[in-house]
């Protein structure tokens, strides 16, 4: 019999997929460029009068420490506030369940979670928040924050592009994060989100702010069907690649993603902006081939990702056919695959591809449950996020991602051939490679330690509801996701507890602004530097072997990381099943 | 009691994030000036 039971349709889906983001790129990066280079001006009233509500110079250049302070403080305010929503929201208005206050702990975490972009929820959604929280403070956070992962993308990008001037007046900038906070929430985030809005509507997905429906079931019984201003919520949960769901079960309830249609929209939107962002820094360093090359290293992660989770799901548990306990496949002789935690009208294949988009981007919505992924299938969405979400990434943080292995990359090449290494004419430098090992450390020094301490300490083990690997990688998996801005759930873990809503909170703060701070610095230092014409000696950054050595350095410096964690988890479990053993 | 707590972990999360804008900004001032002292020539010999 054989177990693979990937089919020809699924692999059709998969690729209609891959040549639609293909598709997307150059035009969504083209209109990204208009928008950063000031071009797009339809709602500079608006603009104009934001900024003077403000008080914001937005002819005035920022420096990158004031760049950096000014993102900072600004996201320091808006969690604040949203805590104390949260806190309150019992005695504020548009509440019509009459839910009372958030949790502290919850509120902490949550008001964390949007902040960071990371939309992890610990809660339900349709039974904890009111409209009001729901609409003001975390929809809020989905394009603030969307749009300032977009900006810092946009000031690196400056900083490379830029010529710089040495230490003299005027070095060290790198735009001014208020303009680029507006203008990509003005210009990129809300129409795209009013487009995409009424593309879920048309599938289905309610847009209302009534409250629940009450249905009388022919038994007599009563029904309360929760509902509210979800399409709104839904369409930059996937564009601003935030993935916090209205609903518990995410984008699994098909109150959130009713169709396939509905899910294809979801996916490519997941996709959309972070694919531009590469195309408008290639053309904003004058090199789209630069810009394609690493549109290419991407895109190979993504279908090597894809097509091990597909085929990984598709063929199911052998122990399951070994004990004929498999469900009969679509296709006579195969098995039917893994379709535990897993929505009928997506199947299997829309399953694992949305698994890997979902973290491929640090967007972190669900259609299915990973949990329930067969061990290597799990491993997928965990190897993404670990990578540092840099396959197309979340909303301007895949970019810089992407670009700190690239600088990463060219110091490796240059040490190689004995030059000092240079990328688009920037030298870099002592500086710059320190910048760029914070970054690389941080998120590993952030999710390691606090999955240690999880593991070890009775608060953390009495959140398991599974023993072995399983276990391992379900605490893995959490803080991976959470420090990672990622935000999809595991599952089978009970996180809604203190030490869990603070620790995945700090790990969110740390996991976001710890990786930021040294991306703005290395702006900062890159836009200092004059441009250097190439020489013979120049590393090429585009072409094959450019991809190829980039993808090594991204793989190498993942496998080094992670593999004795994965070893442990995953890819013991794997192993084990294959061996016959199975964990409850 | 507990939301004068988590204020409190907000305020010093940030406030380590500002001071290591202000850490990074001081490395970045003493490495210039090794950098300019160490490879004012463009390339290495091979």
């Amino acid at each position: 019999m054989n177990l693979s039971s990937t089919t020809s349709n699924g692999w059709l889906q998969i690729a209609l997929f891959a040549v639609a983001v293909l598709l997307v790129t150059k035009p969504m990066g083209w209109y990204l460029t208009q928008v950063y280079e000031g071009r797009v001006r339809c709602l500079a009233p608006i603009e104009r009068r934001l900024y003077r509500l403000a008080g914001v110079d937005a002819t005035a250049d920022q420096h990158w420490t004031a760049y950096a302070t000014s993102l900072l403080l600004f996201s320091a305010v808006s969690m604040l506030l949203t805590y104390a929503v949260l806190r309150l929201q019992g005695s504020l208005p548009f509440n019509p369940a009459g839910l009372g206050a958030v949790a502290d702990r919850q509120a902490f975490e949550t008001s964390a979670s949007f902040v960071s972009n990371t939309n992890w929820q610990s809660y339900a959604g349709e039974s904890t928040m009111s409209y009001l929280a729901q609409a003001t403070q975390l929809t809020f956070h989905n394009f603030a924050s969307a749009a300032t992962g977009l900006g810092v993308a946009v000031a690196l990008m400056r900083g490379i592009a830029r010529r710089g001037t040495g230490n003299g007046a005027g070095a060290g900038r790198i735009g001014n994060f208020w303009v680029d906070l507006v203008r990509g929430t003005l210009y990129v985030l809300l129409p795209l989100s009013c487009i995409l809005a009424l593309l879920f509507v048309q599938q289905g997905v309610p847009q209302t702010l009534d409250g629940a429906a009450v249905a009388h079931t022919l038994d007599g019984a009563v029904q309360t069907i929760a509902r509210g201003p979800v399409a709104s919520q839904e369409a930059i949960k996937q564009l601003g690649t935030n993935g916090g769901g209205f609903f518990n079960a995410n984008s699994a309830h098909p109150f959130e993603n009713p169709t396939p249609v509905s899910n294809w929209w979801s996916m490519l939107a997941i996709f959309l902006i972070p694919a531009g962002t590469v195309w408008m820094f290639g053309r904003g360093v004058g090199s789209t081939r630069h810009g394609w090359a690493l549109w290419t290293a991407m895109f190979v992660l993504f279908i090597g990702g894809t097509s091990v989770a597909y085929w990984a799901e598709s063929r199911g548990n052998p122990q399951h056919a070994a004990l004929g306990v498999d469900v009969v496949g679509a296709v006579p002789g195969h098995a039917a695959g893994n379709m535990e935690g897993k929505e009928v009208r997506f199947g299997i294949a829309n399953s694992a591809l949305y698994a890997v988009v979902s973290t491929d981007a640090s967007c972190g919505a669900v259609n299915s449950m990973h949990d329930s992924f067969t061990a290597l299938g799990g491993l997928v969405p965990l190897v993404n996020m670990q990578l540092g979400e840099l396959i197309f990434g979340g909303v301007g943080a895949g970019l810089y991602g992407m670009l700190i292995m690239v600088v990463l990359t060219v110091f490796i090449a240059g040490l190689m051939v004995g030059r000092t290494p240079e990328y688009l004419g920037k030298r870099i430098q002592q500086r710059e490679v320190q910048m760029v090992m914070c970054y690389v450390l941080a998120f590993p020094a952030i999710v390691l330690p606090l999955t240690a301490i999880a593991l070890v300490l009775p608060d953390g083990l009495a959140g398991l509801n599974n023993r072995g690997p399983h276990g391992l990688t379900e605490v893995l998996y959490a803080f991976t996701s959470t420090a990672a801005n990622n935000g999809s759930a595991f599952a089978g873990l009970t996180g809604g507890t203190t030490f869990y809503n603070t620790l995945f909170g700090i790990a969110m703060l740390l996991g976001r602004f710890a990786l930021i701070v040294p991306v703005l610095a290395l702006a900062g230092f890159l836009a200092e530097q004059r441009i250097a014409p190439a020489t013979a000696g120049t590393f090429p950054v585009t072409g094959p072997m450019f991809v190829a050595l980039l993808l090594g350095v991204i793989l190498i410096v993942g496998a080094l990381t992670y593999f004795p964690a994965l070893a442990l988890g995953p890819v013991v479990e794997h192993l084990l099943m294959t061996g016959g053993r199975l964990f409850a | 009691m507990r939301d004068l707590l988590y204020l409190l972990l907000t305020v010093a999360c940030f406030a380590v994030m500002l001071l290591y804008v202000r850490g990074c900004a001081a490395l970045g001032r003493s490495s210039d000036g090794h950098a300019s002292r160490g490879e004012s020539e463009r390339g290495l010999p091979s």
